[in-house]
Order: structure tokens, then C-alpha cells, then sequence
């Protein structure tokens, strides 16, 4: 039997694996959209616009912030599928994620 | 006579203590044990309901869930509770029940003459008319459709019931305990992990309980006893009974309702579990013929339950329609054993043509294929057509693409797959048909779970095969109505025009004809549905799909999903350090977003306006103090503290010192304003910010978010110190004396402690604190920090040591009324996420010498545009005037009716006790080029129109003296 | 075949089997004056009123699906227009105007109910802000008025109005042609009347490819077939962004799951549309009977048209304290859609950078009120090929020039709004 047989992500059990203090339920997060490289702060315009505005890509699976206000008051980044909601790979900050 | 159908031996029922209850108005009997519907069968009671459209009598079809019949409403101190199923109400001491949507009796029911207009009344008709008169729809038909719709009444008296919410987690989670649940309940005893059981009926078996079949060469009933026996032994099994799961959601969260338990009406269970094993069975599906809802014609397998589970003969001579050959015998069985005559049975190649009765079933008509007629005096019908899987739960969370639920031609039904991680499904929940087959899957499976979850090995054994069921019989194309949906009144006839009008896909067909929109939820509709959709069209079954599942299962009560989270208590009430020793001083509190604030602090005999504008009064001629505790406070440190602030902040802080504050703003990464606050250097590479209260948490995690994820190289730490001080602010042109009164360790002459600085220290060589020379109010003021356990003793000090100088303490009215005659921000009104720095005012707060968040959108053409609209201040140009707050600033005066395009709108309005006439702020298009000009402040709401003067937004000092006295 | 008692009747006659399809079956041609992709409400609706208002039926309207598949079929159905910024509520208060005919216009009962809609403040900032919008409403000659709490409870008895709740109601917004409107009968009224002007409309055909040749539109790859034309609209809410791909434009907006659920049907309760505003929970009542909620969206990125159970237990808590004997009644059935929400919570509609292609969309979940303003205005922008005086704000191009259309002062967060 293959071990996605269990609930994705499951080892952990619940939506949102924090790093610091396991899964969690999503109710002890806030949502802190896409990751988004900010670009540097004297960047131009154009840049900053890009970035902020037209990151919205129409991939199905995303890297995203979600900060664990409820718990270790970590930002962590996942990578989440917007239509299945499995999630894979957790880090804390700015690592990068496992590809 | 009592309780004549009810049969004198057997049954789970308890026989030494008879329930009284209600039914319109009648008195009966049951006994515990009894659902509802089984005490009215065994009361010889045969019209319960009245049906949604058509006002059709009904009785009770079902023995579960599915029921889409029997609605009643039921009476719970002194609550009437709509809608419920007859068969899902249980039989308690004093229930009072009575039939729904029917007048003047279920029995005699006006309603029935619909009946007369059926034919027009088929699906959709309301949308080809009801459109002349134009306003008809509104004022005229919907009133009466509204009046006849509706099923149930609800009652708006108060809720008295207790409600909670819990939470559990488990590794496995079995729902159902039939005989597939039981069996991986039974695998799964004392293996080291968690599980759950949960069954929605009162007691755990399933149809082990009343069904003949055998599971390890013995009865099932016996069976069921002894893993029941086991499983209560076990140390690691929970059974949880009267518990519906309802819900399926992501991540292995399941949903359940356990009714009556631990004092409580109901509680919502929010369970997480790693391994799901869905073992929900199946529910029966009736055949469809014209006329097939007449009360007496029941599920055959219900029929069954009610005899052997309840005791109860549903009728005295029956009629078998049942196309399975193993229904058939096990039915022929226990009507026999029930003493109940078959009087007849739907030959192969035989179909029903009619029935009769009004309300009662006393007749069928059969029809075959040669055209030959017979007619059967009956007054009970067992119907079955087949098994639907209860498969929604397994549906709730479809696979990325399409349906989840496939129609398997083997099985004649939807049936969930059965390899479908992270859900699994066994018994008959998945098309099984015998209880050998859903013992032997249930343990496989639970088996198969144990492995996944890491226990021991298990030999690979392939799981049981689904059997083809009969072929189902003919349908017959009469006049009268068959009916798909029993409880919205959809016919055949309803899906074959639904079909011609061109809502034939499965999803605009339920919309079309509300086929499964009620409160069955469509139980023993829809799959009916789709094999009537495969004969209309020529379509394959598997091919029509079927709409997306929704929770809940089957209908769950609101309060239970709330819990005790009502009132006051649904979100948290946070009290500032003063609370108390405010309330002591008489102040009036109000709410505002999490917090309660003082309001303001009325003297005896004062209204709230002229409490206020004393408060006010004494703020700019003596001395007042006010709590400021509620704004964020954040405690930066590190060697690239400063760095970090000069890129959240606009300002320029080049130039900031240990002992200085500044005044600063922080834009949003788009450059519009965000939030404005405080930045104090107490050391070396150590400060303190502030922001307001309203955007503390989404500061506190933008800074973290910055720090953790965009700068990890900046040797920063931030502590959030906001609940650690109590801050009060002194303001006035007496405050420096009343500091001084207060013996802080520092020196606080003007020199010594000018505009803009913090101090660090004692008060009274006791109590540490804080200083900032801060002012909101634009008078000389100081907001005192200390630990915030020292708030009472503070204000008490305050209120002493300040007597002499005409201490006030004030609140949120006063404070805002003073910020407004000093044209200070506020967030909501000036700063509320449309307007730039600029447009305040506060260009030369931005610096050009630095990048900073926000710097390089801010560039962008239209927030550079230096006609957009910015802070003015407004005079009434008779000073008598009141400016009427949430105006708008337009060119020309209004009269009613006139159509205005406003190039401004007020921010705030208020009567200013300072100046003594009323004051204004105001974003005005070009508003810094229009100083003089006058408009309008424009009303309607008031129908006020007043002739008002551009001015500067700060009506006091406005050279800002006060605050270097 | 007009729809109207007699015919209802004279069809009864016949067994109810004689009506004919409400979409005509079509010989699909290979090139079409103008082509709509998305046949939700707003699609429909430009068909319709490019054939009624501008004589133009030579448009095919595609889509994946079902007509109405989208958020048209999944909305909580109400209609209002008090929204503060003057581009948001132009559009929808055109649309009030609009859906007070439109049923006969159409000739198909779209049970526009105008019963009311009850905007609750819960301070007294709060209701200041309100009347700002109210009296900017009546400036611009919408009927609004901000009612005390008496008034309420003359209106709406059932909210409870107690001084001591959690979050009391210190008054209200209240604009009587705000109400409801069955929300599947828009897009089957449009597309009845749009087919029955001779404009085409493909079900089940999803748009695979774009044709642009020297930067200008020139058709379509279905399954079905390539289909030409010089004016293409997207009109697909969510799944207007990968089309946009396809022609090189970014969208800068995401996709967030909106819930929302009804009770089992009631006999009237409720009269009025209302809105709790101490985080977002809004209540009506379905002609049927059941009461139908909704509230905020979840918060997050998702395109899974589920959410989580726990914004549901929000919106509920938050009902309970309009109307605390709702614990009583029984959830029936909850839903989500998907909603496509821009960097400042507005709509994108307009021309792009590649010449005949226009889009619409980024309504989020405040789409359906607006559905035939917004029908009539892209049918004036795809009949004339410029963009009309009311769309113009919503032009992509706002968000790199700073002109944005922010009516909550959210920011680029589409999660928040």
C-alpha cells in the first residue's frame, strides 16, 4: 500500500505543517498570499509592478507565506495546489523550498 | 385500540415503559426505541405529510435519512423545530409532533386543489410567467408563492438549547457500524492506534440489528453482539452513537453532530484523522411508476427494519415490487413472520400502471407486456428498485478532474472507486451487496489502513468482488404522476420537458426542476434520476455525471455549528490595563473592533455631549488624561535596527538620536499610506515603535514578514511590547507641571525635556515608566508608559497629583474631537488606504534622499498628480451654521432631487467647543489650490446644503506652539 | 415561443412537451463578427444586448460548460448598488435600473424581488461612513436612507437590536431596490433571448487556442474547430487569466474560494436582504423558503471550489447575532465558487494590448448584481471597438498608472477583499 494512502501531508495530520510546531490546524495562520520576491526597494517602477501586481500566475500549485500567529510566530512557506490543497515541503522564513 | 400494528413480540424496543406522545393534537403510544415514524406505523397513523408542490398526501417511505415523506415539525420546550424526518425524530416522553405545510389537517388540506392545476404547474413554470404587471412579481405572486412554499414554520422565540464545540483526533476514523464498519472496527481493536466510530443511529449495528443474513456462520444480530462485546473491551476504540458525520473536508477534517449527549442539545465534533474508512452502506432505491407516492407505499427493505427492529406491521396486506430475487425472499420472509398478508407480487415483464387511494394506498394496477391488466386490493406496497452506495461523503472532496463517482453498470449505481486515497470506502457503502461480503471487505480494508499507518504487515488479499443486482422492471408511461424526487414533486414527465427545454445536463436539470434541492437532499432521487436522464436521452449512464455532493449529509442544525460561541462570546472582549479603575471613575465604555474603550468620563447630571465637551474644554485649557494603551507597540534592536526602520518608514531618520521620537509613516509596498505611528530611539541601536491600534497585528506580521522571509540578513529583533505597558497620555497646557508632580527621575523642564523626545525612568522612585512628548492633540503633552500592572496606580496618581491643576480624564469622543480641530490623522477617515502622503499634507514627511517600501509605486502617474484629492480643512461661512457630517463637497448649492457630481467629502465633522462654531476635514479634488474657495457641504440625507470656506485642516495653533510651553 | 400564461396553458394542454429548447441548435460557421468566450451572466448578457441594442448577431458565445456554470449559478443572488466609489456603483446602480425590466425585456421571470437590502453599522464611525456613501447614493440620484434603530426594527423584526450584543447596531444603510434575483434565470433568460435573435451559443466547448496575427485577434481553436473573427471578448471570470496567457497579457488577479449555504426551507421569515458588518455575514430568504447565507471569502488562494469549514462556522456566528433563533433551523446544503479578485478588489474590463481582444473580468463575488450593466456596456465596447465612458476606470492599465478602484482601502491583497 502506498504511503499516499494517508492523508496527504498526513504524517503531520493537519493542513498546515509549521516547521517549528508540526501541523497545525489553518485556523492558527494568517494568510500571507504568493511568494513574492520583493524586488530591491530602490528597483524601478516597472519592478515593483511586476512584482506586486503580476505575479499572479495561473500555475496550479504555489509557493506561499503563511505566518503562524498562533504558535511559534514563524513565517513559513509552503507549497500548496490550489485545487487539491495537498501540500508539500515546509520551511521556515525566506529558505528555499525543496523544488 | 393502542398501538394495533404493532406486533406483540420482538423488536429493540422497550416494552415495560410506554411513551406518551403527540401527533396533530392526538395522543399515542411507543415505546423506547421508537423513532417517530415507527410509533405513528405502529399507531395504524398512514398521512403524515403534505408534499412540497403538489400538496400530495404522504406517509412514511423510508425507515432513515433518505425519508423525503414524513416531515413534521416537533415541539422542544416550547420551540418548534421545522422540517424534521419522522423517521430521524427518536420517540421521547411528551413529544408533541404535528404535520407541516397543510391547512386546515393533513388530512383535509386546501393545499390538495394545486393538485387540480398540476398540469401547468410542471417545471419551471414560474419562469414563463408572473411578468405583467411589470412590478406584479414583487408585489403580487411572490407574496402568495412565498405564503405556499416554505415547508415548515420557524419560530423566532429564543433558543434556550445548549449547543458546544469539540474537537478529536484519531488515526483511523470509521464512519458507520454495519456490518463492513463493525468488521474494521474488530480488525482494528488493540492494534496501538487511535480509532473512531462513529454511527449516526441511537445504537451501533447497522442492519446487522434486523436484517437475516449470516456473518461467521452465525446470525448477524448474534454477530453484531459479540463484536460489540469485543470492541467495548478494546482500548483504543471509541463508538460514538447518534454522532452524523456530515461533512468531509480537506486534510482528513471530518465533520459530526452527536445529538443529546453530556447535557448539551448537541455538540459539533471537528475531528482530524489520518486514515478515513467510510462504511456508510446503502439506501434503497424505489421503483417509479405513476402514482408512486401514495402513503403505504414504503422501501421494501424498511419495511423489514420496521418489522424486526421496531416490531411494527406497516400495513396488513401487502404488494411486492422488489427486483432483486435475494430482496424478494428476505421481504416474503418477514412480512410472513410479521403475520402480514402478500396478497401479491410485480411479475418479470410486469409493470405498475396506477395506484389508488386517497389517503391510503388501497389498490395497485399491474400492466404486462401483453397488456394485460390485474388489479390487487393492498394497502402496502414494498418497493425496490436497488441499492444506492451511500457514497456522498466519498464525493465530497472529487478527485482533481470530473465527478468522483463513477456509474458502474455491474452494480446498477454510482459507486465511489474503490482505490481513492485519502478516502476509502467498504460494504455495501462501496456496491456490495451480501453482509459476508461487508464483514469480509470491512476487515480487509481496515487491515489495509492498519498497514498505512505504519503497524504490522498484512497478506495481500484481494478485496470482494461487486455481484450484479436483476434487471429492474419496465416503467410505464401514464397520465398520472411518477415521481422522481418524492419530496420536491419532480416527475418523469418534469425530466422529459426539463430534457426538451434544453436543461438536460445533469446540473441545469437540478436547477430546472429543484430535482434533489430538498431537504432528502435527493437520497432516492438522483440516481433514479440519471437512469430516467439515460432513457430520455439515449445517453449511458456513466456518461451523464452526476452535480457536485455538498455537505452536510444530511441537515445540520446552526446552533450546533456555533456552539456556545454566541452572545458576548463569540469573539474575545480585551479590556485595556485601565479598565478597571476607569470604571470606578465612572466612565462609559464602547465598543470598537476587539477592544472596549473608555468613551467618555460624565460627571453627574451631564449628557454624553456636554460631558464631552467639557472634556474637551479642560484638554486645552488646563490638563487631561486619556488611555492610549491600545496602540501597537514593537522593540527593535540590533546592530541593523535603523537600517530596517529607514526602509519600512518613509521618513528620514538620518538624523535621529538616543532620547528623540519621530512622528512617522509607513506606506504599503504600493505607496499608499498604511499605518503612522512613532519611532523612539531609547539607545544604542534600540528602539521603540508604535502604530495604531487598529493596525497592530498587520504591522507586527508585516515587520516579521519582512525580517524572516525578505531581509534574513539584517541583524534584527523585534519583540511586540504591546501589552506590557499601559500608556496615558497628559495633555494640556498644565501637563508639564503635572508631570513634574508626579517626581519622575528625570529632569522635565522645557530644556531638559522639549517637543519630540523620550525619558526613561521612575516615577516616585517606584514605578518604572516611559515618556514620550507626544501629542495627538496638539496641546503639551506626555503619554506616560508603565508596566501594565501599574495602570491603577498610575491614573490614581494622576487623578491626585493633577487636582490642583484641573485634571480631566477623557476618552475617545474628546480625543478624536481634538485631533480633528488639529487636523491629525486618523485611520479609517484620512488614512484609509486610498490616499498617499501627499494628499495629506505630509509630503515632507517623504523622503526623496532614501528607497524605502512603497517609494518606487509611489512614482507612478496618478499618485503623483498634484490635483488629486487632498486634506482640507471646512468653515460654515456663517459661523452659525453646523457643517452636517458625511458630507459632500460639491460647486453649486443642492436642492431635492438635484443629480451632483461632489469633488470632495468630508472626513470628519464636528462642534467644535474650542472655537465655538462647527469645523470640518475634508479630501477635496485639488483641495491644496482651492484655499478660500467656497462650496457646498452637501447633505441630502439631512437635506442640508451649507455654504462653507477652503481652509487649512488645522484649526488650533497652528504655528504648533503649544507643545514646546 | 413567447412565454406568458396562455401559452403556459395552451402548453399544459399538451403535456408541457411541446416547449421548444431555449438555445437553438446551431450550424457553428467559421467566422463570426464578434465572439464571446464565457457564457456565465455577464457573457449572455453582451450577447443579448449587442443584438437588441446595437442589430449585431452575428456572435458565437463558447463555453467549457454549462451556460451559467460559473459564479452565476453559485451567488447568494443579491442585488444592491451602495457601494462608495463612484465607478463600482455607477455600474450597479445602471444595473438596478436595468433589472427592473429585464424580466420583460427578456421575457423570462427573473423574480426580481427589490424587497430591501439592510446594511447594518456597528458604531457610530461606522454609521457616519455610511451616510458618506448614502449621501454620495443620493447625489448621484439613487433612493438610500440611513434608518435608526427603531426604523430597523420596524422593517426587519427579527434582527435582534439588543444594546448589549456583542457588536450592537447603532443604525443601518438601507436602499430599497436592493433585494434579490434568481440567479440560473439570468443566464437562461439571456441566452433564450440572445439564441432567439440568431446569435450562436456552444456549451461543452472549451477555448484551447488564440489566433493573433500582427498583434491582432483573428479567432479561436475549439474542439469543434478553429472559428475566426476580428473581436474576441473573455468573459470567463477565473479561467480568463489562462487565456490571457495565451496572448501574452498578464491578469493581476488571483482566485480565492467564496462560500456560502442555505437552511431547509421555511415559511417567510425574512423580508428584507440583510448585511452584518462586524466581520461579513448577509442573509435572505429564497422564495422557496430556505435561507440563504454567505460572508466573507476564505482568505486565501484556492481553485478548488471548496473551502474550509471553519469560515462557514465564522459566517454562521456571526448570523446568529442578527438572528440568534436561526441556531433552530438546519443548514441544507453549503457551496463554494471560485472568485476572481483583482490587486484592488475591482473588476479588469476593457481592451488589452493586442488589437479586437477585450476582456472582462475580476468581478470576485460582487459579479452578479452588476450583470446587465455590465452586458450593456461590453456590448457597446465589442459593437463600436472602443471602450465606453462607465468601463473606462476598470482598464487594466490602472494598476501600473496608480489608478486604482479600491473601495475597501484593502491594497494589492486580492485574499482580502
Amino acid at each position: 500500500m502506498p504511503a499516499s494512502a494517508l492523508i496527504p501531508g498526513a504524517i503531520d495530520m493537519l493542513l498546515i505543517p509549521c516547521p517549528n510546531c508540526g501541523p497545525r490546524d489553518e485556523s492558527e495562520f494568517d494568510y500571507g498570499g504568493p511568494a513574492i520576491a520583493l524586488p530591491a526597494l530602490e528597483a524601478l517602477t516597472s519592478d515593483w509592478h511586476q512584482a506586486l501586481h503580476l505575479s499572479s500566475t495561473t500555475d496550479q500549485r504555489v509557493d506561499e507565506h503563511w505566518y503562524h500567529g498562533a504558535g511559534c510566530e514563524c513565517w513559513i512557506r509552503i507549497r500548496r495546489d490550489l485545487v487539491t490543497h495537498e501540500i508539500n515541503d515546509a520551511a521556515t522564513g525566506g529558505d528555499e523550498v525543496d523544488a | 385500540m393502542i398501538q394495533v400494528q404493532r406486533l406483540p413480540t420482538g423488536g429493540l424496543i422497550d416494552r415495560e415503559a410506554t411513551l406518551y406522545f403527540s401527533f396533530n393534537g392526538r395522543l399515542l403510544e411507543g415505546y423506547p426505541g421508537d423513532s417517530l415514524a415507527s410509533a405513528l406505523l405502529a399507531n395504524n397513523i398512514s398521512t403524515v405529510a403534505r408534499s412540497f408542490k403538489y400538496h400530495r398526501a404522504r406517509g412514511i417511505l423510508s425507515a432513515g435519512l433518505e425519508e423525503p415523506n414524513a416531515l413534521v415539525s416537533c415541539i422542544y420546550n416550547g420551540v418548534i423545530v421545522p422540517n424534521l424526518k419522522a423517521t430521524e425524530v427518536r420517540l421521547e416522553k411528551g413529544l408533541v409532533a404535528y404535520s407541516q405545510n397543510c391547512w386546515p389537517s393533513v388530512k383535509l388540506d386546501f393545499g390538495a386543489l394545486l393538485q387540480s392545476a398540476a398540469a401547468l404547474l410542471s417545471a419551471g413554470f414560474y419562469y414563463k410567467t408572473f411578468m405583467w404587471p411589470p412590478r406584479g412579481w414583487h408585489q403580487l405572486y411572490e407574496k402568495m408563492i412565498r405564503r405556499i412554499a416554505g415547508q415548515g414554520r420557524a419560530s423566532t422565540r429564543v433558543d434556550s438549547r445548549l449547543y458546544d464545540r469539540r474537537n478529536a483526533h484519531c488515526d483511523l476514523l470509521i464512519v458507520g457500524s454495519g456490518a463492513a464498519g463493525l468488521s474494521a472496527a474488530l480488525a482494528a481493536a488493540d492494534s496501538g492506534f487511535s480509532v473512531m466510530l462513529l454511527e449516526q443511529d441511537s445504537l451501533p449495528g447497522g442492519s446487522t440489528l434486523w436484517e437475516s443474513g449470516e456473518i461467521d456462520s452465525m446470525p448477524a444480530s448474534r454477530w453484531c453482539e459479540q463484536t460489540l462485546k469485543t470492541l467495548m473491551a478494546s482500548r483504543n476504540i471509541r463508538i460514538k452513537c447518534n454522532t452524523l458525520a456530515f461533512g468531509h473536508y480537506d486534510h482528513g477534517r471530518v465533520m459530526a453532530v452527536e445529538a443529546a449527549a453530556d447535557g448539551v442539545d448537541s455538540i459539533s465534533w471537528r475531528i482530524r484523522c489520518r486514515y478515513l474508512l467510510l462504511a456508510c452502506g446503502a439506501s434503497e432505491r424505489p421503483l417509479i411508476f405513476p402514482d408512486n407516492d401514495r402513503p403505504g407505499i414504503m422501501l421494501a427493505a424498511s419495511v423489514r427494519q420496521y418489522i424486526h427492529r421496531y416490531a411494527v406491521a406497516p400495513g396488513r396486506r401487502a404488494f411486492l415490487a422488489v427486483t432483486d430475487p435475494a430482496e424478494l425472499a428476505a421481504t416474503r420472509q418477514s412480512l410472513q413472520q410479521a403475520g402480514i398478508e402478500i396478497v401479491a407480487e410485480l411479475q418479470p415483464g410486469e409493470h405498475i400502471q396506477s395506484t389508488r387511494g386517497r389517503l391510503r394506498l388501497t389498490g395497485v394496477t399491474c400492466c404486462d407486456n401483453g397488456g394485460a391488466r390485474r388489479h390487487i386490493a393492498c394497502d402496502l406496497l414494498c418497493s425496490s428498485a436497488g441499492w444506492n452506495p451511500n457514497a456522498q461523503l466519498a464525493a465530497q472532496l472529487p478527485a482533481q478532474t470530473g465527478s468522483s463517482l463513477q456509474f458502474d453498470p455491474v452494480a446498477n449505481a454510482l459507486l465511489p472507486p474503490t482505490e481513492s486515497p485519502p478516502v476509502f470506502s467498504c460494504g455495501a457503502g462501496r456496491g456490495l451487496a451480501s453482509m459476508t461480503a461487508c464483514a469480509r471487505d470491512g476487515q480487509l480494508q481496515a487491515q489495509r489502513a492498519l498497514v498505512a499507518l505504519g503497524g504490522q504487515e498484512y497478506p495481500d488479499t484481494p478485496l470482494p468482488e461487486i455481484e450484479s443486482p436483476a434487471q429492474r422492471a419496465g416503467f410505464h408511461d401514464g397520465r398520472d404522476m411518477a415521481f422522481v424526487d418524492l419530496q420536491n414533486d419532480v416527475t418523469r414527465n418534469d425530466l422529459e420537458q426539463a430534457v426538451d427545454e434544453g436543461y438536460g445536463h445533469v446540473e441545469l436539470l437540478k436547477r430546472y426542476t429543484t430535482l434533489g434541492m430538498g431537504t432528502d437532499q435527493g437520497k432516492t432521487g438522483w440516481s433514479n434520476a440519471i437512469l430516467e436522464i439515460s432513457r430520455i436521452t439515449g445517453q449511458d449512464p456513466g456518461a451523464i455525471g452526476h452535480t457536485t455532493f455538498r455537505p452536510p449529509y444530511s441537515p445540520v442544525s446552526l446552533g450546533t455549528l456555533v456552539g456556545a460561541e454566541i452572545g458576548q462570546h463569540m469573539t474575545p472582549l480585551r479590556h485595556t490595563p485601565f479598565h478597571r479603575v476607569f470604571t470606578t471613575a465612572g466612565c462609559v465604555f464602547q465598543t470598537s473592533g476587539d477592544w472596549l474603550y473608555s468613551r467618555y468620563f460624565p460627571q453627574p447630571g451631564e449628557t454624553m455631549s456636554t460631558a464631552i465637551r467639557r472634556e474637551v474644554l479642560a484638554v486645552r485649557a488646563a490638563v487631561g488624561c486619556v488611555d492610549m494603551s491600545t496602540l501597537g507597540k514593537v522593540d527593535v534592536r540590533g546592530r541593523d535596527a535603523l537600517e530596517f526602520l529607514q526602509r519600512i518608514y518613509c521618513n528620514n531618520l538620518d538624523s535621529i538620536q538616543p532620547g528623540q521620537l519621530r512622528y512617522v509613516l509607513m506606506l504599503r509596498e504600493d505607496g499608499l499610506l498604511f499605518d503612522d505611528g512613532t519611532v523612539s530611539q531609547l539607545d544604542d541601536h534600540h528602539y521603540l515603535v508604535t502604530m495604531t491600534t487598529a493596525n497592530t497585528m498587520a504591522v507586527w506580521r508585516w515587520l516579521n514578514k519582512l525580517l524572516q522571509v525578505h531581509w534574513p540578513g539584517l541583524d534584527v529583533q523585534l519583540t511586540s511590547v504591546s501589552d506590557h505597558w499601559a500608556s496615558l497620555a497628559i495633555a494640556g497646557p498644565q501637563s508639564r507641571k503635572l508631570l513634574k508632580a508626579l517626581n519622575p527621575s528625570f529632569a522635565c523642564d522645557r530644556s531638559s525635556f522639549p517637543f519630540a523626545r523620550v525619558r526613561q525612568g521612575e516615577l516616585d522612585g517606584q514605578i518604572p515608566c516611559r515618556v514620550f512628548s507626544i501629542s495627538f492633540s496638539g496641546e503639551l503633552s506626555y503619554e506616560i508608559n508603565v508596566p501594565a500592572g501599574f495602570a491603577s496606580t498610575l491614573f490614581q496618581r494622576v487623578i491626585e497629583q493633577g487636582k490642583e491643576f484641573g485634571i480631566t480624564p477623557y476618552g475617545l469622543e474628546a480625543l478624536d474631537i481634538l485631533r480633528i480641530e488639529k487636523g491629525h490623522l486618523s485611520i479609517g477617515t484620512e488614512i484609509d488606504g486610498r490616499t498617499t502622503a501627499a494628499d495629506l499634507g505630509l509630503e515632507r514627511m517623504v523622503s526623496t534622499r532614501k528607497s524605502f517600501i512603497g517609494s518606487s509605486l509611489l512614482q507612478r502617474p496618478q499618485l503623483q498628480r498634484d490635483d488629486r484629492r487632498q486634506l482640507v480643512g471646512l468653515l460654515a461661512l456663517e459661523d452659525h451654521y453646523p457643517i452636517p457630517p458625511a458630507a459632500h463637497l460639491c460647486d453649486q448649492p443642492w436642492e431635492p432631487g438635484s443629480i451632483l457630481a461632489p469633488q470632495g467629502s468630508l472626513t470628519a465633522a464636528i462642534d467644535s467647543p474650542t472655537l465655538g462654531r462647527s469645523i470640518a476635514l475634508a479630501l477635496l479634488h485639488n483641495g491644496q489650490r482651492r484655499l478660500d474657495e467656497t462650496l457646498w457641504a452637501v447633505s441630502p440625507l439631512t437635506r442640508q446644503s451649507v455654504a462653507v470656506r477652503v481652509t487649512s485642516p488645522c484649526f488650533v495653533d497652528i504655528e504648533g506652539r503649544r507643545v514646546h510651553e | 415561443m413567447k412565454y406568458s400564461a396562455t401559452t403556459l396553458l395552451s402548453q399544459a394542454l399538451r403535456g408541457q412537451r411541446k416547449w421548444p429548447a431555449i438555445i437553438a441548435p446551431a450550424q457553428l460557421k467559421q467566422h463570426y463578427d464578434a465572439i464571446i468566450v464565457g457564457a456565465g451572466g455577464h457573457g449572455l448578457a453582451s450577447a443579448h444586448y449587442l443584438a437588441e441594442n446595437h442589430g449585431m448577431s452575428d456572435v458565437l458565445v463558447l463555453d467549457s460548460g454549462w451556460i451559467g456554470g460559473g459564479n452565476t449559478a453559485r451567488n447568494t443572488t443579491i442585488v444592491r448598488s451602495d457601494y462608495l466609489l463612484q465607478p463600482s456603483f455607477a455600474l450597479k446602480n445602471f444595473a438596478l435600473k436595468l433589472w427592473a425590466q429585464l424580466s420583460q425585456e427578456l421575457n423570462f421571470n427573473l423574480m426580481y424581488s427589490p424587497r430591501g437590502y439592510i446594511d447594518l453599522a456597528h458604531s457610530d464611525g461606522e454609521l457616519e461612513h455610511f451616510m458618506l456613501r448614502a449621501n454620495a447614493m443620493h447625489l448621484a440620484g439613487a433612493d438610500v436612507s440611513i434608518l435608526n434603530r427603531n426604523e430597523i426594527a420596524e422593517r426587519e423584526p427579527a434582527i435582534d437590536l439588543d444594546p448589549q450584543a456583542r457588536f450592537p447596531v447603532s443604525g443601518a444603510l438601507f436602499q430599497p431596490e436592493g433585494g434579490v434575483v434568481r440567479h440560473d434565470a439570468v443566464a437562461w433568460g439571456f441566452a433564450r433571448s440572445a439564441s432567439a435573435k440568431g446569435i450562436h451559443i456552444q456549451q461543452n466547448c472549451a477555448v484551447t487556442g488564440l489566433t493573433i496575427k500582427a498583434n491582432r485577434v483573428t479567432g479561436v481553436s475549439t474542439p469543434l474547430g478553429e472559428f475566426a473573427t476580428e473581436k474576441l471578448l473573455i468573459c470567463a471570470a477565473g479561467a480568463t487569466a489562462p487565456l490571457a496567457e495565451l496572448a501574452g497579457i498578464r491578469l493581476p488577479m488571483q482566485m480565492i474560494n467564496v462560500q456560502a449555504f442555505v437552511t431547509e426551507p421555511v415559511k417567510p421569515i425574512l423580508d428584507c436582504v440583510v448585511n452584518y458588518n462586524a466581520g461579513l455575514s448577509y442573509i435572505s430568504q429564497s422564495d422557496k423558503g430556505e435561507l440563504v447565507l454567505g460572508g466573507a471569502t476564505d482568505g486565501y488562494l484556492s481553485r478548488a471550489r471548496r473551502g474550509s469549514f471553519a469560515r462557514i462556522e465564522d459566517t454562521l456566528a456571526r448570523a446568529l447575532q442578527m438572528f440568534p433563533w436561526l441556531s433552530q433551523l438546519r443548514m441544507l446544503r453549503h457551496w463554494s465558487g471560485s472568485a476572481d479578485i483583482p490587486m484592488d478588489g475591482n473588476a479588469i474590463v476593457g481592451a488589452t494590448a493586442v488589437n479586437g481582444l477585450f476582456v472582462n473580468c475580476g468581478w470576485g463575488y460582487a459579479g452578479f448584481k452588476a450583470t446587465p450593466a455590465v452586458g450593456w456596456h461590453l456590448a457597446e465596447l465589442l459593437a463600436s471597438g472602443t471602450v465606453p465612458e462607465t468601463l473606462r476606470p476598470f482598464a487594466l492599465e490602472r494598476f501600473a498608472e496608480g489608478a486604482l478602484i479600491d473601495d475597501a482601502g484593502i491594497g494589492p491583497y486580492p485574499w482580502r477583499h
